[in-house]
């Protein structure tokens, strides 16, 4: 299954999109752990997008689309800022907690199992998140309309 | 997100309920500001409400934690759900927190 949705620049909206995951998640038995994995890295890479990549930027929207197959879930994200390079050794280097942040990435890398960029034209940046689905033991325990 | 604030004995508890992530870590970063400048310098954070939290609120944690040493006071948190103690391992948060199962565990030694 493959759903789409298209948010503002607003911080506001980071619970609005968990909410809007976790039921698709859900429905096609996607297990707990790996549902709060794909929210939280969804919540970091929009987060980034609308603090950094998007500030002081005319850019207001983002697309989201959520695919949900048998074996993977992706979620790929596309912003219309300023091409994006990530820097890979800060992406996968354990950094310490820190007043100043820094760990959105990091986090992004750890709770999902593939993390790429697509740089797009004429500007902008797909990211695309990728998690191996996993046995479900206690998808009963989610309830898709809990929060 | 939604703190509610107790005062014990020897220290104050802020109830959280909510997510916490980058539009709301912002409140809590307010709240436990407004108590240091109080003089309410033993805090502890209970958690048991919080079924989210993003590295926005790591970062404010780890802010506040640092903030009530400088003041001679402490900062604990207690009561994480299962994604929150994940997220807590993930980064190594555990290791500069303290955490407890319970408000009241979290006071234990600060009552002695």
């Amino acid at each position: 299954m493959r759903y789409r949705k298209t948010i503002s620049n607003r911080l506001e909206k980071l619970e609005r999109v968990r909410e809007w995951l976790r039921p698709r998640l859900v429905v096609a038995g996607v297990d707990q752990a790996s549902v709060r994995s794909i929210e939280l890295a969804t919540t970091e890479a929009l987060a980034n997008i609308m603090k950094h990549a998007y500030a002081g930027s005319d850019a207001s929207v983002i697309n989201i689309t959520l695919t949900v197959d048998p074996a993977l879930v992706r979620v790929a994200i596309r912003d219309f800022a300023e091409p994006f390079q990530p820097d890979p050794a800060k992406e996968t280097l354990a950094p310490e907690p820190s007043p100043s942040g820094g760990l959105g990435m990091y986090i992004m890398r750890q709770a999902m199992d593939h993390v790429a960029y697509e740089q797009r034209s004429p500007t902008g940046t797909t990211l695309i998140m990728e998690h191996h689905r996993r046995p479900s033991t206690n998808a009963p325990d989610v309830q898709p309309d809990a929060r | 997100m939604e703190i509610q604030l107790n005062d014990a004995v020897v220290a104050t508890v802020l109830q959280i309920s909510g997510d916490i992530d980058a539009s709301s870590s912002t409140k809590l970063a307010q709240a436990v500001n407004e108590l240091l400048g109080q003089g309410k310098v033993k805090l502890v954070v209970d958690l048991s409400g919080v079924a989210f939290m993003d590295s926005s609120g790591i970062a404010s944690l780890v802010l506040l934690y640092k903030r009530s040493k400088s003041a001679l006071g402490d900062l604990r948190v207690c009561g994480l759900q299962d994604g929150v103690q994940a997220l807590f391992d993930m980064t190594r948060l555990n290791r500069l927190l303290d955490v407890f199962p319970d408000a009241t565990a979290a006071m234990a030694d600060w009552s002695r």
